[in-house]
This record gives structure tokens, C-alpha cells and sequence, in this order.
């Protein structure tokens, strides 16, 4: 499948807020209430349409655990988007934010476009965080902000697309440089930028999902 | 020659006689009298004492009589507390009181390692108390067991031996492992007492006693980790099947698993915890030897204390904490890591031909063999690479998904037939190479990740990835690579200081595919296409032609073998075969080489072979598998033909032995009927046994007296 632009992300956040159920909603359009921990990090990809070109995702799901986190931290360069997620109905997840932020970005580029990521919208009895919090911890620090459910898939999509245009609007000003693939941007085998063909726009058609 | 089964009297006697005379001056002499075995109430405080070698001086204090230490109200309560327990008389209380107080308060103060509720350090002491030595003499032996065999760290819940214990059960059952992670059952919630009591604390005293007898006789510290993995692999299916329970009944469950053993369970416990220590990459114990075992006060103020250095479930990073020995701290290694050393070493003793055999115990096992897997980009492969490594493209992973998938189908299908015809390159533990750089590591480090995640069993990592093999071979890369190129060669291009060697040195190169394809050519189906090809190389891949074709066999399957073992301390049990006619568990026997083995009737197969006697039987495995079999007699050979199910009449034969081979036949004295053969050669005045079979035989002492008579007639004919 040819593609314009290949973007790299890389999902991050506490051990159990549901990194791995988000990706496996957005790949393969699925929840699996049980999830095996992640062992050192995953991988999957789906392709998307932004402006209508077709952006391929290549996303790297990283485990929440203390004893991974040397591993984690490999993966942050050559990352063009993160996704860092916490469970608001676990204040401790949220607390632990901005140690991540620290994480992520000592060990990133530093144009790398930040998700802030509230999951598991649907336990709304259970909630612990308010919306609201993460909407100013989200200013406070310059990131996009979304809460989300892997489970009911609202906001899967949008969190994934949305953190694209962001991307994709910075290629556009320049702030990247595209020919550098440390900034986990690559540009497709055969861009063609005036091909007419273009598939339906919006939502991406689920594409890829080679999840291993 | 042949011998009478029950010489236990003969070797307690030996000891004693030894003792006596003082010949005794380390374990590995009370190794060589004891054989391994538990040994005798009489000589057990002597014997300890030799195993302990508590002669030396730093296990010797004179003892405290002032009792002012600042936790001093703590230790006292705590005394009372366990004495209470005990439910001794009174008179004896007082005196177990005095002894409790006197040998910790001392240890306290010499070791200077602070005393604290839980620490274990009252139920180690119990056992030692048990032998009824004076306190100037059960002191030594406290100070030695806690120096010797405590592991340090285990104070803290993210100590470093939590840690390998994690690393040993993920190599060994990753899907256990996996199930416990997700429960978040990490191994300090159920193994801490374990480890700080050597199963003191959990297991009643006989069964403390016969198992330290063993312990201290091996003197290997790490054999606590071993003895660990089998209790919790052996809880597999009863740990699994609590998957609904919450956490803390998990735990408990766990924890409490050792209070089940008996005294009969012992020896296969610790002979099972032996088998796994041998199919366990050692690297790890050089590099933690050091650090877990010894002084522990001395190795907290040299290193910070654990409490300071690994704080855990902060964000804050304890990789700052930078260890000489490990690149990687052990809390953040992805998986079993293996050194340069042992990596290479293995290679050439597995390609000169030499037997890597332990036989300890009697029993033969093959020691640990790498498949080792080779995950740099093709032009560093190209560059130089060890000679047994298959190149499996991590890059793949993530543009080709499919293709990856094919290529490690073919790579694993590649490693059963390389294991098929012995080749050198064979191995049951995978071990990934990376290049040592994080640009290409993080891509090795995904690819592990999902050998792990798909549950394979033996993942190992080699620590430094190629970089530490090129330091390590140092100036003799060219014998030992293959296609090095010291033009290309990264690691040559970054030690400018080395004059370039010529490129594309020959070297002898293992021929693997030659092989192979002799073996493939004995098999049928096609099942995987050639493309798999594209995405492996193989070293010797100019040299032959590459297995396309394979044969799906039953056990072709991997990371399944514990499921179908019976539970290891029910001998008795007996177990349906499970892939019987593939040849199970022929990775213990090197007598079972193939599982290509023919079917034979057994009458007419009989007489072609003029056998003389048969014997029904059942063969038992390493494994705790056992298979119904015959024993076969013929005026020259012993066979042991293993019978297929559902076929009468019908047999495999599993091993087929020269009657002038059999060096010693045993029986066990609790089972008379378990008959252990051994076969070998006389060199001097040793006996070097290179094989054995173990059968259960109804109504042994007949069928003995006709193999004793058959072997006795054979050596008379040989002589004449």
C-alpha cells in the first residue's frame, strides 16, 4: 500500500490505563476486556486520510511497567507523535503525568506532538479525574487533550487522527524536517502529490492492522 | 559391571568412616561421600558444618551476652512470639529463648545489618537450632548460611532477586509468567519467605532438613532460584485455574505451595531443580554472584542500600545507578540476558563435537545449546557474523508484517530440522544478537517482545548484542566469524586503531544445510513455500540448498511442554503419553535422536533379532512421563522398545544398548520395582556413564535376574 507520509507514535502512560486496548481498538476496531500485560513494547499500523493523502501510522505500544521503562525510553526518538494516556478513574495515573512528560520529553524530538489522553470515558460512575483537569493540565503544558473510550471506541479515532493533522500541519509550516526519519516522519515510496485518485476522506478506511 | 541395587548402607557407612576421620574438608567431599543425598541425623551437624566451611574465620564472633541493640524490645518480642509457637515445654522455651536471642543479637551486631520483623532470620535459625549444638557452635553456622545462600536484596520488594526470579520463570513458562504479571503478582509477594528462609518458614522440618542436606552438598547459591521455579511450575494448572480469584488468594495460594511438600518429594524436587539449573543460560551467575551473595552490609555501603538505589513504582529512574558488570540493571531487562562469553564458548564446544553433558545425579542432561537468532540489518550480517547465526531481519517486522511472520516460521521450523540431524547451529534456547546500538536495538528489542508476547519458551538476549561478541573474540575474529569484512564491519570502523584485516577471510564454515537437506530429503509434505527463504539467510547458505520442504510434526509445537507433565512429586502418577508417537521429551535423551524412529512389530521384529526375554515396563522420563514399553532381551543387546498406542502389537524402539555397556543397574529402595540402567565405559578406576534408562518394571527381581544372567553369559563370551 503506497502511502504520502509515514508517521511514527509512540503511546506511553501508567501501567493498566489501557494503552494497548486503545491501539487494538484503532487497528483492528475491537475491545478485548482482558488484556496479558505488554512484554517490552508492541507494535501496530493503520492507514488514514488526511487532506486527502494517505497517511500511514505506524504505532508503537510501549509497556506501562517500571522495569520496561529503559525500553520505553529507546523508543522516543524517532517518535513524531506520542500518545500519553492515564485512567480517570485512577488518580494515581494522573498524577503520575508529568514524570512522563519529563520522560518523554528529555528523551524526544522536540517537535514531537503530544496527546494527552483521559481513557476509559465509559466508567463515568467510577471517575476519579475530572474532565476539567485534564483540560488544564493539558493547557498548562501545550498538548491536545481527549478523553477517550477503547472500550465504546469514542474518540479512538479522532485521538489518533487528530494527533496526524497536528502533524500534518506542522509538515506544512515547515517545522519538520521531513528528509530527517529521526523525527519519525518519512515520506512515502511513490509520493505523488497530484494523484486525483483519492480514496473517501475523513475517517481512515482500516487499512494495515498488522498488529503482531 | 553389573551391581546389586541398595548401597545406601554402603555409602551412610563411607560417610561416617570419613567423617570420623576427618577426611571431609568441603562440600565437594561430603558431595562425593553423600552422593547427594540427605544424609543422617547423627552426621548432619557435621556434615553442615563441613558444607558451610564455617572453619572460616569471618563466621566466627564471640557471642553477646549484652543485649542492647536499639531494636532490641522488636527482636525479643519477636523471640517470644515464635517460641510460643513452637509449643515446646517450658523449660525448653526458656532455653531456645536464650539461643534465639543470643545467636540474632550477635549476627546483629557483627554483621550490622539491622534487624527487622519478617526478616526470616528466626526461621533459618530453627533448623540450625534443631541440631543441638552449643551457640558458640550453631553461631558459625547462622553467620555461614546467611553470607553463603541468603540472596541479598530480598529486604526490599524490587531487590534484584525478585527480579531474576521473574527473568528464570519468563525463560522457563512465560505463559505463567505472563498470567502473574497481569495479575500483578510479582514474585516478592510470594517467594520473599522463600528466599529469605530457604523454605525455612514455609516447609515442616524434615523436610528442611533433607532438602538443605542436598542444598549445602551442591554449594551453588543460586540453587535457591531453581528449587523456587519448580514450586511455582509445578502450581501451574492450580495457579491458572484460580484465574477469576482476586490477587491476595493467588498469593497466599502461592506462597503456601511449599508447606505441601513431604519428605518423599525431596529428592525429585531437587533433582527437578537441578534439571532446570542445567538448562538454564549461567551467564547470569557470574554477573550477580558477587552482588547477591556475600556481605551484605559490606555490599550496601559500597553500592547505597537497595532501599535508597531502587525505590520502585516512582517514575524516577534508576538507571543513573549504572552497574559495572550489567550494562542494564537487571530490573529493566527485557528478558534472560547472555554473555559474550558463554554465547561464543557454547558455539565451539557444540561444533568441535564435545559432549556438553552433566551428570549429576545420574541423570544426563544436555546443557544449554543457543539457536542463536541474528536481528542486525542485512548488511551488518554480511559484514561478519558467527558461524551458527541465522539472520532474521528485525526491520521486517514493521514494514512487512506478513513476511516477518513467514520468516519466523521457517526460522523455528529451521531450528527443529537443524536440531533433527544434531547440527551444531541447533538449540532449544533461542538467543537474539542485536548490534549493540540503539538505533538497531530498539528494533531487537521489539522483535524479542514478541517472541515473549507469542508465549516462546528459552528467550534469551545477548548482552552487547554483536559489538560484545567482536570485543570478546578480539583477535581472532577471523577463525571465529564469518564473512567478516573488517572494511564494513561497524564495530572495525569505529577501533580505527586497528590495522584493517583482509576481507572475506575463509574460514571453515559448519555446514549446516547440507545437512539439513539430507534430512529434509527424508521428509515429505511441502507446508512452507519457498519465500521464507528470501527473508532468512543462513550462513552456510551458498553451501547447500536450503530446506524448503518440511513435515509437520506433533511436536512441532512449542512452549506447550509443561502442560502435559504430571504433577513432579507424584512419581506414582501414572499419565497418558501425549505426542507418544512423535517421540516426546527427546530433548532430555540423546539416545532419542530424531523422532523419525520406525514402527516395528514386535513378534516378528523379535525374531529377527533373536531376542531371548521380554519384560513389559514403562519407561520414565526426566519429564515425569512415563511410557508403556518392553524390555527386550537379545544374547548381545538391550532394547527398549516403547509400545504404540492404539496399535498392538506394535513399538518403537527408543534405545538399543550393547549388553557390555551396562557399567551399574539400581534400583530405588522406596521403589523396588524402578529399575535405573546405566551405561558408560571404565576409564581407571572411574566409571564414566554417558547414558541411562530408567524403567519401572513389574516384578523386577525376575526380570533382573535374567539381564544380570544375559550380561554375565556375554562378558564370559567376549572373554573366551
Amino acid at each position: 500500500m503506497s502511502y504520502a507520509y509515514l508517521f511514527k507514535y509512540i503511546i506511553i502512560g501508567d501501567t493498566g490505563v489501557g494503552k494497548s486496548c486503545l491501539l487494538l481498538q484503532f487497528t483492528d476496531k475491537r475491545f478485548q476486556p482482558v488484556h496479558d500485560l505488554t512484554i517490552g513494547v508492541e507494535f501496530g499500523a493503520r492507514m488514514i486520510t488526511i487532506d486527502g493523502k494517505q497517511i500511514k501510522l505506524q504505532i508503537w505500544d510501549t509497556a506501562g511497567q517500571e522495569a520496561f521503562r529503559s525500553i520505553t525510553r529507546s523508543y522516543y526518538r524517532g517518535a513524531a507523535g506520542a500518545l500519553l494516556v492515564y485512567d480517570i478513574t485512577r488518580r494515581e495515573t494522573f498524577n503520575h503525568l508529568t514524570t512522563w512528560l519529563e520522560d518523554a520529553r528529555q528523551h524526544s524530538n522536540s517537535n514531537m506532538v503530544i496527546m494527552l489522553i483521559g481513557n476509559k470515558s465509559d466508567l463515568e460512575t467510577r471517575r476519579e479525574v475530572k474532565k476539567e483537569e485534564g483540560e488544564a493540565f493539558a493547557h498548562e503544558h501545550g498538548l491536545i487533550f481527549m478523553e477517550t473510550s477503547a472500550k465504546t471506541a469514542a474518540n479512538v479515532e479522532e485521538a489518533f487522527i487528530n494527533t496526524a493533522k497536528e502533524i500534518y500541519e506542522k509538515i506544512q509550516e515547515g517545522v519538520f524536517d521531513i528528509n530527517n526519519e529521526a523525527n519519525g516522519i518519512k515520506i512515502g515510496p511513490q509520493h505523488s502529490p497530484t494523484n486525483p485518485n483519492l480514496p473517501q476522506s475523513g475517517q481512515g478506511a482500516g487499512q494495515g492492522g498488522g498488529c503482531c | 559391571m553389573a551391581k546389586s541395587s541398595d548401597d545406601e548402607q554402603e555409602w551412610m557407612d563411607d560417610l561416617e568412616a570419613s567423617v570420623l576421620m576427618n577426611d571431609a574438608k568441603t562440600a565437594t567431599d561430603v558431595l562425593r561421600i553423600c552422593k547427594g543425598k540427605p544424609i543422617n541425623e547423627t552426621l548432619r551437624p557435621l556434615a553442615w558444618q563441613k558444607c558451610l566451611d564455617v572453619s572460616r574465620s569471618a563466621f566466627h564472633a564471640s557471642l553477646s551476652e549484652i543485649f542492647d541493640l536499639p531494636e532490641q524490645k522488636l527482636l525479643r518480642l519477636d523471640c517470644q512470639q515464635f517460641v510460643a509457637k513452637l509449643g515446646n515445654d517450658d523449660e525448653d522455651k526458656v532455653s531456645v529463648m536464650s539461643d534465639l536471642e543470643t545467636i540474632l543479637t550477635t549476627y546483629r551486631k557483627v554483621s550490622n545489618i539491622t534487624y527487622e520483623s519478617g526478616n526470616g532470620w528466626l526461621e533459618l535459625l530453627l533448623p540450625l537450632l534443631a541440631l543441638k549444638k552449643p551457640q558458640n557452635e550453631t553461631y558459625p553456622l547462622f553467620a555461614a548460611l546467611r553470607t553463603l545462600y541468603i540472596p541479598n536484596g530480598c529486604g526490599h520488594k524490587s531487590g534484584d532477586p525478585f527480579h531474576l526470579f521473574r527473568l528464570l520463570l519468563l525463560y522457563h513458562d512465560p505463559e505463567l509468567c505472563s498470567f502473574l504479571d497481569t495479575k500483578k503478582i510479582t514474585p516478592d509477594l510470594y517467594c520473599r519467605s522463600w528466599f529469605q528462609t530457604l523454605f525455612a518458614a514455609n516447609c515442616n522440618l524434615t523436610v528442611v532438613q533433607a532438602m538443605w542436606d542436598v542444598y549445602f552438598q551442591h554449594s551453588e547459591p543460586f540453587y535457591l532460584f531453581f528449587l523456587s521455579l519448580v514450586m511455582v511450575i509445578n502450581a501451574k494448572e492450580q495457579i491458572m485455574s484460580l484465574e477469576n480469584s482476586s490477587k491476595e488468594v493467588l498469593v497466599e495460594m502461592v506462597c503456601n505451595m511449599p508447606s505441601q511438600l513431604e519428605l518423599d518429594d525431596v529428592p525429585d524436587f531437587c533433582a527437578l531443580a537441578h534439571y532446570y539449573g542445567l538448562k538454564t543460560p549461567s551467564s547470569f551467575r557470574k554477573d550477580l554472584l558477587d552482588k547477591m551473595f556475600g556481605d551484605e552490609a559490606l555490599h550496601n555501603l559500597l553500592h547505597g542500600t537497595m532501599k535508597n538505589s531502587s525505590s520502585s513504582s516512582t517514575l524516577t529512574s534508576p538507571v543513573e545507578e549504572k552497574d559495572l558488570n550489567l550494562p542494564q540493571p537487571l530490573s529493566q531487562a527485557l528478558c534472560l540476558p547472555v554473555c559474550a562469553a558463554e554465547l561464543v564458548d557454547s558455539v565451539s564446544s557444540s561444533a568441535s563435537g564435545a559432549p556438553m553433558s552433566d551428570q549429576a545425579d545420574g541423570l544426563i542432561v544436555e546443557t544449554v545449546r543457543f539457536f542463536l537468532v541474528d536481528c542486525r540489518p542485512a548488511e551488518q550480517y554480511n559484514s561478519g557474523h558467527l558461524p551458527t547465526a541465522f539472520h532474521l531481519d528485525s526491520t521486517l517486522m514493521l514494514q512487512e508484517p506478513a513476511a516477518f511472520a513467514t520468516a519466523v516460521q521457517g526460522l523455528l521450523s529451521a531450528r527443529r530440522q537443524a536440531q533433527a540431524v544434531g547440527s551444531a547451529a541447533a538449540g532449544d534456547h533461542l538467543c537474539f544478537l542485536g548490534s549493540g546500538r540503539n538505533e538497531e536495538d530498539q528494533y531487537t528489542h521489539m522483535v524479542i517482545s514478541s517472541f515473549l508476547q507469542k508465549q516462546k519458551q528459552h528467550v534469551s538476549m545477548l548482552t552487547g548484542g554483536y559489538k560484545a561478541v567482536h570485543e570478546y573474540l578480539g583477535d581472532s575474529l577471523n577463525e571465529n566469524l564469518e564473512h567478516h569484512n573488517a572494511n564494513s564491519c561497524l564495530v572495525c570502523k569505529a577501533n580505527t586503531t586497528q590495522p584493517l584485516e583482509s576481507p572475506q577471510a575463509q574460514t571453515p564454515t559448519v555446514d549446516i544445510f547440507s545437512k539439513l537437506s539430507a534430512a529434509v530429503s527424508k521428509l515429505k509434505t511441502s507446508e512452507v513455500k519457498g519465500k521464507l527463504l528470501d527473508y532468512i539467510v543462513n550462513p552456510a547458505g551458498s553451501s547447500g540448498k536450503p530446506p524448503v520442504e518440511r513435515h509437520v510434526r506433533a511436536n512441532d509445537k512449542l512452549g506447550r511442554r509443561y502442560r502435559n507433565v504430571a504433577p513432579v512429586f507424584s512419581i506414582d502418577d501414572d499419565q497418558e503419553p501425549f505426542e507418544t508417537a512423535s517421540g516426546a521429551g527427546n530433548e532430555e535423551n540423546g539416545t532419542d535422536d530424531d523422532g523419525q524412529r520406525e514402527i516395528i512389530n514386535i513378534s516378528q521384529w523379535s525374531k529377527e533379532n533373536s531376542i531371548t526375554a521380554t519384560f513389559p515396563c514403562q519407561e520414565y522420563k526426566v519429564n515425569s512421563m512415563f511410557y508403556d514399553s518392553v524390555l527386550a532381551l537379545s544374547e548381545t543387546y538391550m532394547y527398549v522398545l516403547r509400545l504404540v498406542p492404539g496399535r498392538k502389537g506394535h513399538a518403537q524402539i527408543v534405545a538399543r544398548r550393547s549388553l557390555s555397556s551396562v557399567v551399574k543397574i539400581t534400583s530405588r529402595r522406596k521403589h523396588p520395582n524402578m529399575i535405573t540402567f546405566k551405561y558408560g565405559v571404565s576409564q581407571d578406576d572411574d566409571l564414566v556413564i554417558s547414558d541411562m534408562d530408567r524403567l519401572l518394571i513389574p516384578n523386577s527381581t525376575e526380570a533382573m535376574k535374567t539381564v544380570t544372567k544375559q550380561i554375565v553369559n556375554y562378558l564370559k563370551t567376549q572373554e573366551s
